[in-house]
């Protein structure tokens, strides 16, 4: 093919799928008229488009979409059950650090403790120590109060 | 027309994504030929194509949250067809390297699927094609498959690949040229 032929046929495939200029059309028009070669090498090329349009590729696949919806369903519920694992990891992690920070606190309060009192008994624990006899109400006075 | 299909599947969609999944199975009855139909096209009839086919709707069911419904359900779909097409030729080509080198494959993957109901001079022309389309590289046959065999104008055959339109317009005319070629010859033998 010689470079002027060249530059035709490139011109012929591009009329499939561009929009020429007026003057390229011309030229192409005029070229077809003249060659018998072009016109063939366009049969040939129409031909090709039209046997890919009339090939049946239609594929039919039993239950296709039972299938599909199977394998959502599946996904999802998939989902569902990682994301209660990944919440159950998550409280799997942060349980030692609450743990350990909750031991912590509760030694430094028995220690503060010990310091200001001397001693760990359970009238310090319970915080009951500083309160005096005097303060102390019987059983007796209690319902005199009540004139009983 | 369009608006309506549009509208109806964006109904469909906004349903699924507020839990309903049950109404996917409406896209997918809807589009299953369209996109069995692209990967047979890309891929050839064979055992892959079930499987391709059916992660397509898995993956767009995947990023559904993300659809916004700028371009129509088919077109997001086509992608997605021609990008796992694209994959599964890579892999078979991944696979017979293996094999060269001694891994054996299950091979004689092609034209597995045969239509009983294609009349024999059907299945001669799908045959010819598929034998065509599988001698063509990928990134001329996918081009080749959407605005040849689908009816895709370049414009959207280049949204579709998300590729520039002047390489879809190069690379459709080696395509056609290329395939004129194929078919030529396998007529010939």
């Amino acid at each position: 093919m010689t470079m002027k032929n060249q530059e035709l046929y490139q011109l012929l495939l591009r009329s499939f799928d561009e929009d020429l200029s007026p003057q390229e059309q011309q030229q192409l028009q005029k070229a077809l008229k003249e060659s018998a070669e072009l016109r063939q090498k366009k049969r040939e090329l129409e031909e090709v488009e039209a046997l890919l349009r009339n090939a049946d590729m239609t594929t039919t696949i039993p239950f296709f979409t039972g299938k599909v919806m199977t394998k959502i369903e599946d996904l999802h519920s998939t989902q569902a059950l990682s994301l209660m694992d990944e919440f159950a990891l998550s409280l799997s992690r942060i349980f030692p650090k609450v743990a350990l920070s909750s031991l912590s606190l509760l030694l430094v309060l028995t220690a503060g403790l010990y310091l200001s009192e001397g001693n760990l008994s359970s009238n310090t624990l319970l915080g009951t120590s500083d309160i005096s006899s005097e303060l102390l109400v019987s059983d007796d006075d209690y319902l005199n109060d009540f004139n009983f | 027309m369009t608006d309506i299909i549009v509208n109806s599947d964006q109904h469909i969609i906004e349903q699924v994504k507020s839990g309903n999944i049950n109404s996917y199975k409406h896209i997918v009855a809807k589009y299953e030929a369209q996109i069995l139909a692209t990967v047979t096209r890309m891929l050839g009839s064979s055992h892959e194509v079930e499987d391709i086919a059916q992660q397509v709707f898995i993956n767009f069911y995947k990023s559904i949250a993300r659809f916004r419904g700028d371009a129509a359900v088919s077109t997001y779909l086509t992608r997605i067809a021609i990008n796992l097409s694209l994959n599964e030729i890579k892999r078979r080509k991944r696979k017979s390297w293996l094999s060269f080198f001694g891994k054996k494959e299950d091979g004689n993957y092609e034209r597995q699927i045969a239509d009983p109901s294609n009349n024999a001079e059907q299945q001669a022309t799908k045959d010819l094609v598929e034998r065509a389309l599988e001698r063509l590289e990928p990134e001329l046959r996918s081009i080749v498959v959407l605005r040849l065999m689908e009816g895709y104008s370049t414009k959207e055959t280049a949204e579709i690949l998300n590729i520039p339109l002047g390489t879809v317009l190069s690379r459709l005319a080696r395509g056609r040229e290329k395939l004129k070629q194929i078919i030529v010859q396998l007529k010939d033998r």
